[in-house]
């Protein structure tokens, strides 16, 4: 029998990113908030003796244990789903600051046709540009309203970086300027300029010098030791929310973290949210945590696997139509090619978000009349610090063992360099989130189960993408060059791109959508869900900085709501 | 224990004590500060010299035996050098340096099949267990130490019937004949694909080569050294701004920690 706790103003589920600021900013105004998070609290101290490849990366060290909860995952309507048993195509992150501690610092904002994708492309190339079993929708919010928001969270975590001159003008300048230049970065500028494109500096959370933001919090500089995406930083240079909102919001004295509690319900009572049900991870005892308003901050699969569990909103179902909930599950596809060069750079220093970037073939930034599909991808190449048990590119046709493999693999670990694109993936009819009807997690609830596969319209854009990348690697003078290919299907095994979204998708109208532009559900007037779930297709750039984007946005519709309680 | 190590940890017990408060000027000031230093702390040798080394290396006779070369998970000497001449075809001596077998891969396979990977213990082990797609993932009831023996048994089976003889004891080229039949999956392994079982192999192998030695593998940092990767170094901001390529000493895990 689950034991009942005293009733909180606000519990948020999940301190990640999203739940951090939410948590910082409310507290901040004076509201009880209480974080219930299943992994463990994280400072920078944990992370000083961790530049270890083989126990972060190969074992996956910060991430969710996949031997108590994952997901099924299967490519078809018709097939059955399989559980995903070890780590692979994406990661899912875990503990205080979740994904945003081991995150590599991209920080991009969304284009202004992202949020109005459905209507401009209507408008501008037909409504028959894309059959209707492409379910592109309009967010319920335009860039101009969120623009703020992207400042907030640029302020609070420090960007450096500079103006996109193919993106909308910045009304600030980014909090730091660019991280420093090294040799590949300058070859790499140089190749895309005489490709035709436009090169600029990728914004960056790993910051370039200290900087100390509006909250007080101070960030460090960046040290390039090429110990950065699936690490902590123990410098506290890159932005993450050990460093910046978690202290914030602590210093408030309005805000308390419980570690080791799994949220696997979301209670509703006489027709209405009254807290959450969690089970502390140690003992397996559960406890109900009665509150005003609940505030879900997990990861995506998380999020809508919480709103299934707790009957909320309405599941999605692919062979009507009907219901939200699940919908629109999307992922980056990175089209990428690899060149070997002559030239020997010093590949094992870089951080995370170090690179140079185009985005000439990104948004709506050309003329897609005559191309057979929308949208593009951000196309860069970053210097993050190789390490040598997974980086052993060789050239096609070396095969991946033996006396070869061993010195080609060598030759080029400081010799070769791959730009890849964050490409679009279009929210499709058949690829959703729902139940699994067989496989169960550590307390006995149903896996999340993932029907996923790759589209027609995004393999056009792969293969678009992949040649302007070629182009670009072209004009290093590589001697050899290896380039992406996709599958027959869409595979769970290897490694892929992190950034999943969609399943609580927000929206204008509660038929297509779950929550509203302030991340409230629809049908929930105490119940906030944020996150990459909330994105109705996957844009062409790293979600974080629109995810904390929104994530400000929903902490001051939920301070309104405390005040006023109604629908927003 | 000296007074002046007393004080080393009590110090840097204190930084950490602080550290979740502090600034980055702080943190850049105290601990780290001091691991950025030239000539860190050398690694302890005993941990990572091979037998060996330790006979041929004279002035270092009052060093203490490696005492970390027995099995923790095989149990016949015939499946560790199974593994080990595996490895060695798979990552081999050449001109840029040793191969798996000089840097102790097999040790590390050995340790590590011991440990949770050997028993997929961050994975999803719970049933039913169904053959997938080729799209799913692997999909096996047996833990990888079950895989590895498995694996074992038939390589060395396939050696005498194809070759009559131990897979350790044939010349490479037999060894890579039959590594490719696996690889191909022109060889049943019952239970799996025999091609799982050979990226397996493939990824530890590659995994003893290069993990920090910390593992007991990549001994000497001399993995690292072919690829010229510097290990474990807390900062490049004042080197990767240079344009000329920069050829660092190795430095292991160890010297970060206060010993």
């Amino acid at each position: 029998m689950a034991e009942t706790l005293d009733k909180r103003e606000v519990v948020v589920v999940g301190l990640g990113w999203a739940g951090s600021i939410v948590a910082a900013e409310l507290a901040k105004a004076g509201k009880d908030v209480l974080g219930l998070e299943r992994g463990q609290e994280k400072t920078t101290e944990d992370y000083l003796t961790a530049h270890d490849e083989y126990r972060y990366v190969v074992g996956h060290e910060m991430m969710q244990d996949l031997s108590k909860e994952t997901i099924t995952y299967r490519n078809t309507l018709d097939e059955e789903a399989l559980p995903m048993r070890r780590f692979g195509a994406f990661l899912i992150g875990t503990d205080v600051g979740g994904g945003g501690v081991h995150w590599n610092g991209d920080t991009w904002r969304y284009n202004p046709y992202d949020f109005e994708i459905k209507s401009m492309t209507d408008e501008k190339y037909g409504e028959d540009k894309l059959s209707d079993d492409y379910l592109i929708q309009d967010w319920g919010i335009t860039y101009e309203e969120l623009e703020p928001y992207y400042e907030k969270y640029e302020q609070t975590t420090g960007v450096s970086g500079e103006q996109n001159p193919m993106g909308p003008e910045r009304k600030i300048p980014y909090p730091t300027p660019p991280m420093k230049m090294t040799p590949l970065l300058s070859d790499f500028k140089a190749a895309c300029e005489a490709a035709g494109a436009t090169p600029f500096r990728t914004p960056s959370g790993n910051l370039s010098e200290e900087y100390t933001n509006p909250d007080g919090q101070t960030l460090a500089a960046c040290q390039y030791c090429g110990f950065c995406e699936k690490f902590g930083c123990e410098w506290g240079a890159k932005a993450s929310p050990i460093v910046t909102t978690i202290p914030t919001a602590k210093e408030t004295g309005n805000f308390e973290i419980k570690t080791g509690a799994n949220v696997v319900e979301i209670i509703k009572e006489g027709g209405r949210v009254t807290g959450v049900l969690y089970v502390d991870t140690a003992t397996h005892k559960e406890y109900i945590q009665p509150a005003d308003v609940v505030v879900i901050t997990s990861h995506t699969t998380n999020n809508t696997k919480l709103l299934l569990h707790s009957d909320l909103g309405t599941a999605y179902d692919p062979e009507t139509g009907e219901g939200s909930v699940g919908k629109n599950y999307c992922l980056h596809i990175t089209p990428s090619v690899t060149g070997f060069f002559d030239k020997e750079y010093n590949m094992s220093m870089g951080a995370g978000a170090l690179g140079v970037t185009i985005d000439d073939y990104n948004n709506d930034n050309f003329d897609h009349t005559d191309h057979d599909f929308i949208h593009g991808g951000s196309i860069s190449m970053k210097q993050q610090g190789k390490r040598p048990i997974l980086e052993n590119a060789v050239p096609d046709g070396v095969k991946n063992w033996g006396a070869e493999f061993k010195a080609e693999s060598i030759k080029a670990y400081n010799r070769s360099a791959g730009a890849w694109a964050q490409m679009i993936t279009l929210p499709y009819v058949n690829n959703y989130l729902s139940l699994d009807p067989t496989y169960k997690d550590e307390y006995g609830r149903p896996l999340l189960r993932l029907t996923y596969d790759i589209t027609d319209h995004d393999r056009n854009v792969h293969e678009f993408i992949a040649d302007r990348i070629e182009e670009v690697i072209d004009q290093m003078n590589p001697v050899a060059k290896t380039r992406s290919t996709l599958g027959e299907h869409f595979d769970i095994l290897p490694a892929h791109n992190d950034h999943i979204v969609g399943g609580t998708i927000m929206g204008a109208d509660p038929e297509t959508s779950v929550v509203n532009n302030y991340l409230q559900m629809w049908d929930e007037d105490n119940v906030f869900v944020i996150g990459g779930s909330n994105f109705p297709h996957n844009g062409g750039y790293n979600p974080t900085g629109t995810v904390g984007a929104l994530s400000y946005r929903a902490a001051e519709g939920i301070e309104r709501y405390l005040d006023d309680n109604g629908p927003l | 224990m000296s007074n002046n190590e007393t004080e080393k940890s009590f110090s840097r017990r204190n930084f950490l004590k602080m550290s979740g408060v502090a600034t980055g000027t702080l943190v850049a000031g105290t601990y780290l500060g001091s691991l950025l230093k030239e000539d860190p702390a050398a690694p302890e040798q005993a941990a990572t010299d091979t037998e060996g080394q330790q006979s041929e290396g004279g002035e270092q006779a009052a060093e203490s035996p490696d005492y970390t070369r027995a099995y923790k998970f095989f149990q016949r000497q015939e499946d560790f050098a199974t593994i080990e001449a595996a490895a060695e075809r798979i990552f081999p001596e050449d001109d840029n340096g040793p191969g798996a077998k000089t840097l102790g891969v097999a040790w590390f396979i050995d340790h590590e099949l011991s440990a949770g990977y050997g028993s997929n213990s961050r994975e999803y082990m719970k049933g039913p267990f169904k053959e997938g797609t080729d799209f799913q993932g692997p999909q096996y009831a047996m833990l990888r130490m079950d895989i590895f023996s498995e694996g074992i048994r038939v390589m060395n089976e396939q050696a005498q019937e194809q070759f009559d003889a131990t897979f350790p004891e044939l010349d490479g080229g037999q060894q890579d004949d039959i590594l490719t039949q696996i690889e191909q999956d022109e060889i049943e392994i019952p239970g799996l694909k025999a091609s799982d079982f050979f990226e397996e192999l493939r990824l530890v192998t590659l995994s003893g080569a290069y993990a920090d030695p910390l593992y007991r593998g990549n001994i000497d940092m001399k993995g690292w050294e072919m690829k010229k990767f510097p290990g474990a170094y807390m900062s490049y901001a004042n080197e990767i701004e240079s344009e000329e390529f920069i050829d660092k000493e190795q430095q292991p895990l160890s010297s970060h920690i206060s010993h």
